[in-house]
């Protein structure tokens, strides 16, 4: 069990990543909307605002970017895998047309 | 990936792709190249698949990630300038500065991220499109009753290698003038060897190391 979540893990790292960056994005508005609403002074809200506020949206940021570079990753490995096999194919019917055997030409 | 992946992953793609009837309609007669295949040429076909995957060039290049590390580095710093800053003063004027100061934080890691993701989908566009266009062109030589590769060879006499080719900047393969890949593209012409040492590799359609 351990080992397939690891394994998952590694091959989802970016998947995971970005909900490690969604969490603290979360934890980091809550964070800040307790250090404002327990002061009463303006100037210091305002750091709360930076270090919760700011920091949260540069995360969910962050989150958003690791989870489609994921998405996008995986397409561009559909890709290589077609134009691996798509290479494989021309070669094969380039040896078959320098004279080799073919059991598929008709 | 094995040939029934393979054909999954066709099958799935034409799907996703019914909006393009060019490449939809293309998959198909690749899956039947396939499936006419006899069991020694299969497994011939999966060995070369196997290799040409470990040839696999990265999505991003390292100019991309660094720009992106750049943004997001500099969008922290700022971010901690700003925190530093508007812990250190109690003056309303010079903590909504450093409030708004803060802000540009997300907008340059922001502007790194777009850019990140931006080139990505680039890329995939053009490198779907060149598929597309090399399942066409398979396709083509298939209803004619030869491969692609011998078409192309007996249509355009073989060139010497001390001649040219051509390729624009951004491609990863270079082409014979007459290729299906580069018509209508603005390219331009160089040796094989400028060609390889921009790290460029011939053509599978048209085969211009041949």
């Amino acid at each position: 069990m351990v080992m397939r979540f690891l394994h998952v893990l590694r091959n989802q790292w970016d998947r995971a990543a970005a909900l490690v960056a969604l969490v603290a994005a979360v934890v980091a508005l809550i964070a800040g909307y307790l250090g404002v609403s327990r002061t009463a002074f303006f100037s210091e809200e305002i750091p709360y605002l930076i270090s919760g506020g700011l920091t949260a949206v540069m995360l969910l940021g962050i989150a958003a970017v690791l989870y489609l570079s994921a998405d996008l990753r995986d397409e561009w490995r559909e890709l290589c895998g077609i134009h691996a096999t798509l290479d494989a194919i021309y070669e094969l019917e380039r040896s078959q047309g320098n004279g080799q055997s073919s059991a598929a030409r008709p | 990936m094995t040939l029934s992946q393979l054909s999954d992953v066709l099958t799935a793609r034409g799907a996703r792709t019914a909006a393009r009837p060019r490449e939809a309609a293309a998959a198909d007669p690749l899956q039947v190249l396939i499936a006419e295949l006899g069991p020694h040429d299969v497994a011939r076909l999966s060995r070369l698949v196997r290799q040409r995957q470990r040839r696999r060039t990265e999505l991003w290049s390292a100019t991309e990630l660094l720009v992106l590390l750049g943004g997001l580095a500099a969008g922290a710093v700022i971010l901690l300038g700003a925190w530093i800053g508007a812990s250190g003063t109690s003056r309303y004027s010079s903590l909504v500065g450093w409030a708004a100061f803060g802000v540009a934080a997300p907008a340059v890691a922001g502007v790194a991220a777009a850019s990140w993701i931006l080139s990505g989908i680039k890329t995939i566009r053009r490198e779907t499109a060149e598929m597309g266009a090399r399942v066409t062109e398979l396709a083509a030589g298939r209803d004619n009753g030869e491969s692609a590769p011998i078409q192309a060879r007996r249509a355009v006499p073989t060139i010497l290698s001390s001649e040219e080719f051509v390729a624009s900047k951004g491609m990863t393969r270079f082409h014979r003038p007459d290729c299906l890949m580069v018509s209508g593209k603005p390219v331009t012409a160089a040796s094989v060897l400028a060609h390889r040492s921009a790290g460029r590799v011939p053509c599978g359609m048209c085969l211009p190391s041949c």
